[in-house]
Formats: structure tokens, C-alpha cells, sequence
């Protein structure tokens, strides 16, 4: 399966968390998710997003001086993001579980087994 | 050396990628792009490879564009720097995709549109001919319509026109930038001429149409429109004169076949026919004979006329309905009199012209072909006389 297409849906949430409890910039939130396993990640995606978070609301920025190089833009996470990384959370959790429970591959039987019993119960009912 | 090469190729990249962007508000493209550089250098050190692979920077604009949730680039900011023909192409396409999105949310409509999509190949051709109607009627000055063409520089004409039509359809030929949105104003305007061409090619394939009046001499169906003609010119009325010259009425005419020789199409459901005075152009009606037992007289002339005047509309006729002309009057004759004809005994050399008005024999002849004919012929003499008596006060009256 195309991860890219799966990334596309979870990158706000990913965003968040990673800024979560430390305050980033652009690369450096891209860092943060390719370390974290999500290799494909486009770093232009990731700019967007942290783009669009930011107008939102669900993020505050502030510049960083740097001795040698350019200046840094931080991003970091507000009440409004972390009540915005909470729901998604939750959303992702519940998701998730149901996707997990939906492809595992012991799933079939656990869904054939009530049919017996409703036909067993059935049966005796048409008896009497 | 490899540092200062990485950094150029970066600032090309950024620049690149902020043209790419500039449709967008200026301080959106700052938004998005100010980090840019210190980004792509950072990545640059972060990979092992010492050269950065920077890819397709209109595709990086747009992945920034897209997570950002920016608009795709179209037709607000840029619309200044392009053909006003690509504008309308943009527009056009708009309504469409928002239609087609529109069409799809429902599953018949999907399936439609599918069946619709797969008739395109035909709307090509169908452009195609409209485009080549347009240019022959530029370039012939309004010569005749046509809707298959009639030369061989017209199927030249019309050939061409469909296969541009086509190659743009399958989106070919299109090299110039201009190309594209000029192909939407011709749909365009081949969807507004469409109408129009089809209804005039529909036109002349109806023969009561007033193309067909111009060649009514000629043109086989014209006489659907016209009674009786001489000469291509429509026969109203007849006038007959005896062989003292003098004006007849009540005369019974029939065509060699036996027909009642009738000047209206349709004499049984046509209840009077109008006429223009050649002099004033003022309307007045002729109304069939209605002393032939079972049958209209339209055969009977000459036919009388009845003035605007005398139209009456019958009780409970609503506005548009046909009035009724009462009141019918002798025709006005075009001659009072006519020249005598001599006596068959006084000349030998007109004798010809003698021997025609005794086509008193005439409706003998025709008896066996059609008996119908012969009855009114021959038994209604007792009632075509009881009109004779009008007729004297028609010659002085006139």
C-alpha cells in the first residue's frame, strides 16, 4: 500500500505530536517524523502542514537567531493545539482499533460463530 | 567548491519554487518559502551523497501548496499574464469540473455522464461541421445553406474543419499557448451556432418552407404549398368567358384525369383561401361554391370573394381563432368582356379555337375513368342553374 496516501490523512496529528513537548522548526519537525519511522514524509509536505496548523491557530511561532547560519522560525504547540492533538488522537485510537479488528486475520471466525447460535435458537422456535 | 554548487542549485530550486507560487498572496509565498533555503541546506548536510537531489520544484510548490491547504494554482493572480482565450478556457472548465463533481455524487448521474463521455468523439465531428458551416458562410457571403457540401472545395472546407476538431479533441495540434483556450471559445461558440444551423438545416428539409418559394417553378414539393400554378406563379381564380365574350359563372372545371381542377392544396379542409389585390395589397378572401351537393366547389369558378369586412367569428371562438368570411361576392373579373369568337363556319383557319370550348364533349370522355366527376357534371346542371341568375347581375354590376 501507498504510505504517502496514508500519510496524507495522519500529518497533522503526526506534526503535533512531535512537536508536542519540544518546539521545532521546518526540518527539524521533518527530522523528528523520519526518525520516528516515517521515512517517506515529504519535507514540503511537512512545511505545509505546519503552515496551515499555524494559521488555524493550533500553533505559535517565534524567531530563533542563529550564531552562523540564518535565522530560525519555531514552531510550537498551543491549548488549541493540544485540545486539536487530543480529539485526533482519540479519532486515530478509535480508528485504528477498528481497522486492526477488521484485518486480522482471526476476525472471520469471531464473526461466523454468532450465526450458529441465532439459527440454533431459531430452530426451536419453529419446532414449537 | 561542492558547498558553493549546492548552495547555487538550492537558490535556484527556491526561486523556482516561489515562481511556481506566485499566484499566491505575497505574504503567503513569504509563509511558506522564507524557511526554504536554511531547510533544503540543512537537509543538504544531512545526506550522505554530497550532491542534493532537489527534484521537480513546481512539484515541490505543489506538495507545499496542497498540505497547506492553499488553492491550486489557476486563475486568480496569474489570469493577468496569460491569453484572455485561456482565461475563458479555465472558466469554462470550472463550470465543468464543478458540474461533472456535482454529477457524480449520484450513481445514475455517474453513468450518465460516463455514457455522455463516450459520445465525445461525435461532439468532435459535430464542432467540426458546425466550425466548417460558419467558415462557408463567411467565405460565400451567405450563399446557400447546405449541410452536406455541395462542391469539392467544400468537402475540402469541411474535412479540414472536422480533423482539427478531432486532433484538438484528443487534445493534439495544440502546441501553441494560446491553442487551448482558443478551442474553448470555438466550442463555445459551436454550441451557440448549433442550434441555429440545425434548425435552418431543418428548414430545408421541409418543403413548405419559404426557401423553396424562391424555386417554386422548379422544386418538385413546392407544389404541396401552391394549389395551381402557371408559370411558377400562383393561380388564384379563374375567369371564363363564353363565345360572345362574355363573362361565365358557375363554370365546373376538371383536370384529364377527372380531378375538380382546384387552385387551393387542400380544398377539402381549406374553407376560404387568402388573396393580395396586385393594385393596393389589400387582403380579401375567396370562398368555394357551395351549391355542389357533396362535395366543396372548389372547382366551381370563378371562386367569390369576400372582403375583411364580412369575417365573422363564430360564438365561442377565443382570440387567434380563424374567422369566416360571409357574405361572399362575385369575383372581380380581370376583363369585363373579352374578344368574340368567330363562327366556326367563317373561318376555316380558326376553326382550332372553336373546336376547344366544345369541351362540353369533354366530360364524356373522362366518364369511364372517374364516374364521380361525371355525376356532378352532368346531373347538376339543374342546380347550377338557380346561380345563373346571379350571373347578368354580375356583368353590369362589375
Amino acid at each position: 500500500m501507498d504510505t504517502t496516501q496514508l500519510l496524507k490523512g495522519v500529518l497533522d496529528v503526526a506534526v503535533l505530536a512531535v512537536i508536542q513537548h519540544d518546539d521545532g522548526y521546518g526540518y527539524d519537525v521533518v527530522r523528528r517524523l523520519r526518525a520516528a519511522g516515517l521515512d517517506e514524509v515529504g519535507d514540503a509536505s511537512v512545511y505545509g502542514t505546519l503552515r496551515r496548523l499555524y494559521s488555524a491557530g493550533a500553533l505559535s511561532t517565534y524567531v530563533v537567531p542563529s550564531d552562523g547560519g540564518p535565522h530560525r522560525k519555531y514552531y510550537g504547540i498551543n491549548a488549541e493545539g493540544r485540545a486539536m492533538l487530543a480529539s485526533q488522537r482519540d479519532s486515530w485510537f478509535q480508528f485504528a482499533g477498528t481497522m486492526t479488528q477488521l484485518l486480522a486475520t482471526d476476525s472471520s471466525p469471531s464473526l461466523t460463530a454468532p450465526l450458529p447460535t441465532s439459527s440454533l435458537t431459531a430452530s426451536p422456535k419453529d419446532n414449537s | 567548491m561542492t558547498a558553493a554548487d549546492t548552495a547555487a542549485a538550492i537558490r535556484t530550486f527556491a526561486a523556482d519554487v516561489r515562481a511556481a507560487l506566485n499566484d499566491l498572496p505575497a505574504e503567503d509565498v513569504e509563509e511558506l518559502t522564507d524557511q526554504l533555503e536554511a531547510d533544503l541546506t540543512e537537509q543538504a548536510e544531512d545526506s550522505e551523497s554530497e550532491t542534493i537531489t532537489l527534484g521537480d520544484p513546481i512539484a515541490y510548490a505543489n506538495e507545499l501548496r496542497a498540505s497547506a491547504g492553499l488553492p491550486d494554482r489557476g486563475d486568480e493572480v496569474v489570469e493577468t499574464r496569460r491569453p484572455a482565450f485561456s482565461r475563458l478556457a479555465d472558466w469554462v472548465r470550472g463550470i465543468g469540473q464543478d458540474a461533472a463533481r456535482d454529477i457524480r455524487s449520484s450513481p445514475g448521474g455517474a453513468k450518465v455522464l460516463d455514457f455522455l463521455i463516450s459520445l465525445r468523439p461525435f461532439w468532435w465531428v459535430l464542432r467540426g461541421w458546425a466550425v466548417y458551416q460558419v467558415f462557408a458562410f463567411v467565405f460565400s457571403l451567405g450563399g446557400p445553406f447546405g449541410v452536406i457540401p455541395f462542391s469539392f472545395s467544400r468537402w475540402m472546407l469541411l474535412f479540414a474543419t472536422v480533423i482539427v476538431s478531432v486532433q484538438w479533441g484528443r487534445g493534439k495540434w495544440l502546441s501553441w499557448r494560446w491553442l487551448p483556450g482558443f478551442r474553448t471559445l470555438v466550442s463555445v461558440c459551436a454550441v451557440f451556432a448549433l442550434p441555429i444551423l440545425v434548425a435552418v438545416g431543418a428548414n430545408m428539409s421541409n418543403p413548405s418552407n419559404y426557401y423553396n418559394e424562391y424555386d417554386a417553378a422548379n422544386d418538385p414539393y413546392a407544389y404541396q404549398g401552391v394549389g395551381l400554378t402557371l408559370d411558377g406563379n400562383t393561380v388564384s381564380n379563374i375567369f371564363a368567358y363564353d363565345s360572345n365574350g362574355d363573362p361565365v359563372t358557375n363554370v365546373q372545371l376538371f383536370d384529364q384525369h377527372g380531378n375538380p381542377l382546384v387552385t387551393v392544396a387542400d380544398p377539402e379542409s381549406t374553407a376560404f383561401t387568402s388573396v393580395y389585390s396586385d393594385e393596393d395589397g389589400t387582403e380579401s378572401y375567396l370562398v368555394p361554391s357551395n351549391s355542389v351537393p357533396g362535395r366543396n366547389g372548389w372547382n366551381v369558378y370563378p371562386l367569390r370573394a369576400a372582403t375583411l369586412d364580412n369575417m365573422t367569428y363564430p360564438t365561442g371562438s377565443v382570440l387567434g381563432d380563424e374567422g369566416v368570411p360571409t357574405d361572399p361576392q362575385p369575383a372581380t373579373p380581370p376583363f369585363r368582356t373579352v374578344q368574340p369568337l368567330v363562327k366556326e363556319s367563317d373561318s376555316n383557319s380558326t376553326a382550332a379555337p372553336t373546336t376547344t370550348p366544345v369541351p362540353t364533349d369533354a366530360p364524356e370522355t373522362p366518364d369511364p375513368s372517374a364516374p364521380s366527376a361525371t355525376d356532378p357534371a352532368t346531373d347538376p346542371a339543374a342546380p347550377v342553374t338557380p346561380e345563373i341568375p346571379a350571373e347578368p347581375e354580375t356583368t353590369p354590376g362589375q
